[in-house]
């Protein structure tokens, strides 16, 4: 079984409890405006240009007449001859095999530290026959399992990887319909309804908002109200994924957005009664 | 002034012509002691004579034996016009007597092209930690007791227990005359400085010659001990201190530790250890343990460096503390873990009761508290140049000279297992020629630099009436360290890949590649790049790693020392490891002509850990951390701001512990920012402060060299997601 994935993080600390190996999968069904993880967004491997890298070599150039085009095919040849280490190609497949050979490697740490396998992306879910395949394999290697997803998946799907996940990082990104499209791409109507489903089976669930000025702050009343009983985490907007985005040759939308200061999430974390970590998003 | 208060060593040491070397040098100890001009200061608590032999310009050195200093003499000359003729006397003896002259004579020319090569170095001599313990246990008086004992079963021995008789009678001494004085300064002493020149006078009415009666007195006792010859290692300082200690009042017990402390930080104090168990698992940690980790966090001195021993029993708590020590950026204490440290130790024949007293001498070679003499400057190869030799039938790249053996023309190595063979062999050729230098080296020493002084503070001698460095002690193993080993092991690595596995490139085409510095070579360094390395959990690399690593351990291992043990072997590679790769050439992991090695002890090289913490920690254990007997030292780095929440710290104190409980041996973490790095480098004066740990001990980062202080930016520091 094989899916595509853009990277497997080892001591990942940030992606539910304790020491974790984070398997980021590539694809998303929403489009988020401030996403932090643009490269997780196409469901196809693809280029990345670090510009402020680029020695002016013109080794791509002589390879490829697409060497800094979009119809680039992110065969990977010109990340060989680059002279400054200045490309790489975000995604490539990989076998559930693969990556948890690479999972329980670490699993002491995940002993010692109450971690596990915390698959992200992308949305783990849009990859349904990959994303259980690699949580079934993991529970038989008893291995702690968490999915952070955005909720947007068929009932169907939540259903059948709920008995081989332990913690679910489910993002709330809104509550108002017409504001999630904006913001989104999509209709929140079956991440809500996925959401309660998830609530009424007593699955372990962390939800997360992701906290982005003018975008969805007016909305972080109606969220905690949403997520009432369960335990909610605020992500603060920031900037760092712009780099990534000129990278990939695409516009950040957010990228005027000023990040919220520490003290004013702290703030609303109280008021709100949400988790803050100082990590970020 | 006269000459005597001038020059009191050597003058002790001229009156006893006639004598063996080693009663003539306690006769300079105790001239030493009844001479030496003594002053106190009570704001500083304890007395003892720090420095003053090293003030002198004829004297004792740890290191290097009897030392006529020229500069000093001169000095002595121009400024004590009317004692010329004496300090002349006294130099046309001592010029000719001086132990590291005399031992230069007897050194090979093929020693001094392997130092200037860096293919190698040998020596023999080292630090040590004193028993202190016992001799505040029994005291002096308990001491002379023991050494007549035994002089009546040594009979012939006599000239040995008589020196051994006067250093004892020189602490004495030394102790009198500084109660003396703080008696006759009592009479003048106002306020706090009466109160404390009188507890100082109390207290050296009963020490040395008895057990201490609370800390203060304990305190007194071993910073008299600890200054009398030379500053070394206190080594397992809340074992020794700990009892005294506890009896002690809370508040006035941790004053005297913060004075200790001060007088730490103005001297340079060795390594001192805390924690530990003994050979049955208690934890051996008292309230001492906690409170040197508090005032090591308060103060934030560079010196003492401290390791911490940890074992399945060590208290949360304790662990607690030591993470929040390296969360201040001191870069202490290291850590080393019990479990594989003994097992190692009792492989090497010595039992559990006593490899449970292992500490640190000096900064990461192991040693046994109070009871050996285990080198330290025993020597060092570089395993980098050993693989030049191999490809370069023997010949140095930085010299031109053939140094190594004759291995033969690597471009009949048709096979990867042949130029493997090749490296083996130009390993061992080192490691014989460290190994026979260091126990010639370590005969002159016993020869030429008795040491009547440590043999009573190191047991074994008195017992069997024989000189600290003429294999006195109980355990005389020696340490050997290794340099560029990783550099190798990824060069060996990327020949294996390009020439030998996939046929990319062949051995003469790769050779000839390193012969231009791999000018124009940008294909082939693109394809060494994309060859897998070791520290990124990658088995491939690993397992040669580990191979090597193992080779190294017990060939050296099957070598006797002089001083009656077996070399041992560690890597701890310090600020050297750059020289080493100054004096080598292009290597196949890519490195150029004299460019500096990226080794850093037995972690990955900086820039290829790709994988993060755990799969660095899981490479380097793929390697027999149990054979490692001096320090296998892994450093990790982490940026502040992942130490900054209790969530933080606790996933690194699990790191940790994860990485003891699968066998590893030694961590040292560094805590401090990258930018603050860079800054630093920049701006060297705002960051007076910023210390941080290169291999064996915490320095400040403005002295460090440029290219150290680049390596340590570029290393590992694991960066969030």
């Amino acid at each position: 079984m094989n899916g595509t994935i853009f990277d497997i993080q080892r001591f990942s600390l940030h992606d539910g409890a304790g020491i974790r190996t984070t398997v980021f999968f590539k694809g998303c069904p929403l489009r988020c405006r401030w996403c932090h993880n643009p490269e997780s967004q196409s469901f196809a491997p693809e280029r990345m240009i670090y510009f402020d890298k680029c020695v002016s070599c013109g080794k791509c150039r002589e390879i490829c007449a697409n060497a800094f085009d979009a119809a680039c095919a992110a065969c990977g040849k010109c990340v060989k001859v680059c002279a400054g280490a200045a490309r790489r190609i975000a995604g490539r497949t990989a076998a559930v095999d693969e990556i948890i050979e690479t999972v329980v490697r670490d699993k002491a740490f995940y002993e010692t530290s109450g971690g596990g396998l915390t698959l992200s992306g992308g949305e783990p879910l849009a990859q349904p026959e990959f994303c259980l395949a690699l949580l079934k394999a993991a529970k038989e290697a008893n291995i702690h399992t968490a999915i952070e997803t955005c909720g947007f998946a068929k009932p169907e799907i939540i259903e059948a990887v709920l008995p081989f996940t332990d913690l679910f990082l489910f993002d709330i990104k809104g509550i108002d319909g017409e504001t999630h499209i904006r913001n989104t791409g999509v209709s929140n109507d079956l991440i809500l309804a996925n959401a309660k489903r998830l609530m009424d089976s007593k699955a372990n669930v962390l939800f997360r908002m992701p906290y982005i000025p003018n975008y969805n702050d007016h909305e972080i009343g109606a969220v905690r109200a949403f997520t009432e009983g369960f335990p909610l985490e605020v992500m603060p907007y920031h900037a760092i994924a712009s780099g990534k985005y000129k990278a990939l040759q695409r516009p950040f939308a957010t990228a005027a957005v000023t990040p919220p200061s520490q003290e004013e999430i702290q703030r609303l974390a109280e008021e709100f009664g949400m988790i803050y970590s100082p990590s970020g998003i | 002034m006269n000459i005597q208060e001038l020059e009191p060593f050597a003058c002790g040491y001229a009156a006893a012509e006639s004598h063996d070397l080693e009663y003539k040098i306690a006769c300079g100890f105790r001239s030493f002691a009844e001479h030496i001009p003594l002053t106190i200061d009570p704001s500083a608590w304890f007395v003892g004579p720090v420095g003053s032999m090293d003030r002198l310009a004829f004297r004792y050195e740890r290191a290097s034996g009897i030392r006529a200093d020229e500069n000093r003499y001169r000095a002595e000359r121009e400024a004590h016009p009317e004692l010329r003729a004496a300090l002349d006397r006294l130099m046309d003896r001592f010029f000719a007597l001086e132990t590291p002259r005399i031992i230069s004579k007897i050194r090979s020319p093929e020693q001094e092209t392997m130092e200037r090569c860096k293919a190698a170095w040998a020596a023999g001599g080292g630090h040590s930690n004193p028993d202190y313990e016992l001799l505040l246990r029994v005291g002096t008086n308990g001491v002379r007791e023991r050494i007549e004992l035994f002089s009546r079963i040594h009979t012939d021995r006599q000239t040995f227990y008589d020196s051994l008789l006067l250093c004892v009678e020189a602490l004495e001494t030394i102790a009198d005359r500084y109660k003396a004085l703080a008696l006759a300064m009592l009479k003048t002493a106002e306020g706090e400085d009466k109160a404390i020149l009188g507890r100082l006078a109390s207290a050296l009415d009963n020490v040395p010659r008895h057990q201490p009666r609370d800390f203060f007195e304990a305190c007194e006792m071993f910073w008299l001990i600890f200054t009398f010859a030379d500053i070394d290692s206190p080594g397992l300082f809340d074992y020794a201190l700990g009892r005294y200690y506890e009896i002690s009042d809370e508040a006035d017990r941790y004053a005297c530790l913060s004075k200790l402390w001060e007088l730490f930080h103005q001297t340079r104090t060795w390594n001192l250890c805390i924690g530990g168990s003994d050979e049955f698992g208690n934890d051996r940690s008292c309230a001492l343990s906690y409170d040197v980790l508090k005032i090591a966090r308060e103060k934030k001195y560079n010196t003492p460096n401290i390791t911490m021993r940890v074992h399945p029993n060590t208290p949360d708590a304790l662990w607690q503390a030591a993470v929040e020590t390296l969360a201040t950026g001191i870069g202490m204490p290291a850590i080393y873990n019990d479990e594989c440290v003994c097992p190692a130790l009792e492989a090497l024949g010595i039992p559990p009761s006593d490899s449970h007293l292992y500490c640190m001498n000096g900064c990461n070679q192991i040693d046994i508290f109070g009871k050996s003499h285990m080198g330290l400057e025993d020597g060092e190869i570089s395993v980098a140049k050993a693989l030049e030799f191999a490809l370069f039938n023997g010949v140095c790249q930085y010299s031109g000279e053939r140094l190594g053996l004759e291995t033969g023309d690597p471009t009949g190595f048709d096979t990867f297992e042949k130029l493997y063979d090749a490296f083996l062999r130009q390993v061992d050729y080192l490691l014989d020629y460290v190994t026979e230098t260091s126990n010639k080296a370590q005969a002159l020493f016993a020869a030429y630099a008795p040491n009547p002084w440590k043999s009573i503070m190191i047991q074994g001698c008195i017992e069997k009436g024989l000189d600290y460095k003429n294999r006195g002690p109980i355990y005389g193993h020696g340490q050997i360290l290794t340099e560029g080993l990783p550099d190798a092991v990824d060069s060996l690595y990327a020949l294996k890949t390009l020439v030998y596995d996939t046929g990319k490139v062949t051995i003469g085409d790769f050779i000839a590649a390193l012969n231009r510095d791999f000018e124009g070579d940008e294909a082939l360094l693109a394809e060494i790049k994309a060859v897998e390395k070791y520290g990124n959990d990658c088995d491939g690399p690993d397992r040669l790693n580990a191979a090597v690593t193992d080779h190294i351990y017990r060939y050296a291992q099957t070598k006797e020392t002089f001083r009656g043990g077996r070399f041992g072997v560690g890597c701890s590679t310090f600020e050297r490891a750059a020289n080493y790769g100054r004096h080598l050439g292009a290597l196949p992991n890519g490195k150029k002509k004299f460019a500096p090695l990226l080794a850093d002890s037995i972690g990955p090289t900086p820039g290829n850990d790709k994988t993060g913490p755990t799969a660095a920690l899981n490479s380097v254990l793929k390697a027999n951390q149990y054979l490692a007997t001096s320090g296998n030292v892994l450093q990790l780095k982490f940026s502040k701001s992942q130490f900054a929440t209790p969530a933080g710290m606790n996933a690194y104190l699990t790191l940790a512990k994860t990485y003891f409980r699968l066998g590893g041996q030694t961590l040292q973490i560094n805590v401090v920012s990258k930018e603050e790095l860079l800054d630093a480098k920049r701006h060297p004066e705002r960051h007076e402060n910023l210390i941080v740990r290169v291999g064996g001990f915490s320095e400040y980062f403005n002295r460090l060299e440029p290219d150290l202080q680049d390596n340590i930016i570029a290393r590992t520091e694991v960066e969030l997601s």
